[in-house]
């Protein structure tokens, strides 16, 4: 890695620091190509959008975008894939397809995703305007903690780190142990894995003697969870592997979006408004946000993805936006701080007051001998939202009792509400390769929240 | 697309020369597929057009939003 002076730190300049109007010109351009495209060639667009009344030549204005065009959600998708058997929403046949996966399906239900080969590319591209703004370059290495299933997961960062040129390690298939053992003997500039994960790798190597700070790792990359924008996660994983540099990505899979840190990191990502367009809208309602720091619902237009297009696409994921960063790194692209805070579909109101999930992780990183393993437990009780915080600490000689009322004490001082909390011993909690398990909803499916807008069927 | 759509980005005109060039590139590599002598050759033209493609997106083509649409 170096350290990139000037111009030398911009992978696309021409696009990644252009004026506002220049970008959304392009957006709007990009946006109507893509709503024709939808309409003529995927059943499921045309269906829509007749649905809605709406013709592509109807969408020339943000005003058409934003109240004429319907959103598209992933019901959509997983119906049309079921009656239609295999895949929802496409718009190129088959011999284009040249790769499939399919979400995680912790929504209940799988969806089928197909990608040509054009697109994994392009997709790839999106994690090489972060690299390249830290420093990465060909020549470099990088180890994955990943065992390259159907899940698209850090696939999208493969074809990142072969776009960009990278000598590309896979720990596919070993265990946590040889993970270990490869990364020492191999010493990749960047590991990449969920930051769960990876914290888990320290301290398996450190319980055999195998120090993973001895590894000369400049760089830990990664995503899937919250974990790399936490202040204390980040300091915790610094710290474990004797690394400088943090690197986050935020990713929709099926949309092939993948937002990414800068090397000013301020505590977020920024969209690649090369490959998307982004921005929020109030999950009740449909209509856009844009007072600065309000948080809203990500919604997405990936032009990235024409196999099977995700237009006005809901990701039902909370975020902040500031659409003018000026953190000194340069970029024009809009800025997601602290990246997801929660989901539409895991509101939870405690006593009156909206709990985000990450801003709680936040909160136990600064409980001293408290660890970044946690889950959330929500429940229903009398028509009321009660979450229990269950973390891990960090020694088994440690006071778990006192350690728990400091966290419930700071958490109420912070959030303006009390929450539940456990203390459970060293090692308690289950470790996960892939996405870590935080969340556990005990509520009955019509305790729930739904927030759901206009025309969703 | 509607005939009042955007071609290119507004963007420099070192840009747009640079686009305006490679959009002469690829339709020569096009001219050069169809003209393969062998599946070899035209899969490899191929390849070499998902590449080009990229190029053309960095640069603000909005003719064509992926190479196969046409």
């Amino acid at each position: 890695m170096i350290t990139p002076v000037g111009d030398e730190r911009y992978w696309n300049k021409p696009t990644q620091t252009a004026p506002r109007e220049v970008l959304d010109a392009m957006h709007l351009a990009r946006i109507r190509h893509m709503v024709a495209w939808a309409y003529e060639q995927s059943p499921l667009h045309r269906a829509l959008y007749d649905q809605a009344g709406v013709k592509p030549d109807d969408i020339r204005t943000w005003d058409d975008y934003h109240y004429r065009l319907p959103f598209t959600d992933k019901p959509h998708y997983v119906a049309d894939q079921e009656a239609r058997g295999g895949f929802g929403g496409v718009a190129l046949p088959p011999e284009h397809w040249q790769q499939y996966f399919h979400t995680t399906g912790t929504t209940g239900r799988f969806l089928n995703e197909v990608f040509t080969q054009y697109e994994m590319h392009k997709a790839g591209t999106q994690y090489c305007y972060g690299m390249w703004d830290v420093g990465v370059r060909p020549g470099d290495s990088i180890y994955f903690c990943f065992d390259w299933g159907a899940w698209i997961g850090l696939w999208s960062f493969y074809w990142g780190a072969r776009n960009l040129g990278l000598r590309v390690m896979s720990g596919g298939g070993a265990s946590g142990i040889d993970r270990v053992r490869q990364i020492r003997e191999l010493r990749p500039t960047i590991v990449c894995g969920t930051p769960t994960y990876l914290l888990h790798l320290a301290e398996l190597g450190g319980s055999q003697g195998l120090d993973v700070r001895e590894a000369g790792v400049q760089m830990l990359a990664g995503g899937g969870e919250a974990g790399f924008s936490i202040p204390a996660t980040r300091r915790e994983l610094a710290q474990a592997w004797g690394v400088e540099r943090i690197y986050d990505a935020y990713g929709v899979g099926e949309a092939l979006f993948v937002a990414q840190s800068c090397r000013e990191w301020a505590g977020g990502v920024h969209v690649i408004e090369d490959v998307c367009h982004s921005y929020s809208v109030d999950p009740a309602t449909g209509e856009p946000v844009t007072e600065p720091g309000a948080v809203g619902e990500n919604v997405l237009t990936s032009y990235a993805h024409f196999a099977q297009p995700f237009i006005k696409y809901r990701t039902h994921d909370l975020v902040r936006r500031d659409p003018q960063p000026d953190h000194g790194c340069g970029w024009s692209w809009h800025y997601l701080p602290g990246v997801v805070l929660g989901r539409t579909d895991f509101m939870v109101t405690v006593r009156g007051v909206n709990v985000y999930p990450t801003a709680v992780e936040n909160l136990i990183g600064e409980i001293p001998g408290l660890t970044n393993h946690y889950e959330l437990h929500v429940t229903r009780e009398h028509g009321m939202d009660r979450m229990l915080v269950k973390v891990e600490a960090a020694g088994a000689t440690l006071d778990r009792h006192a350690m728990g009322l400091a966290l419930a004490d700071h958490l109420r001082t912070h959030l303006g509400v009390r929450l539940e909390t456990e203390i459970v011993e060293p090692g308690a909690l289950p470790r996960y390769e892939l996405k870590t398990k935080r969340i556990f909803d005990h509520r009955a499916p019509e305790e729930r929240p739904s927030a759901t807008f206009g025309r969703r069927d | 697309m509607a005939s009042d759509a955007l071609t290119a980005a507004p963007l420099s005109a070192e840009v747009g020369a640079q686009l305006a060039r490679l959009v002469g590139v690829r339709r020569a590599l096009r001219a050069e597929r169809e003209q393969a002598v062998s599946p070899a050759v035209a899969h490899a033209l191929r390849l070499a057009d998902v590449y080009l493609f990229m190029a053309l997106g960095y640069l603000g083509h909005l003719d064509e939003l992926f190479p196969e649409e046409e």
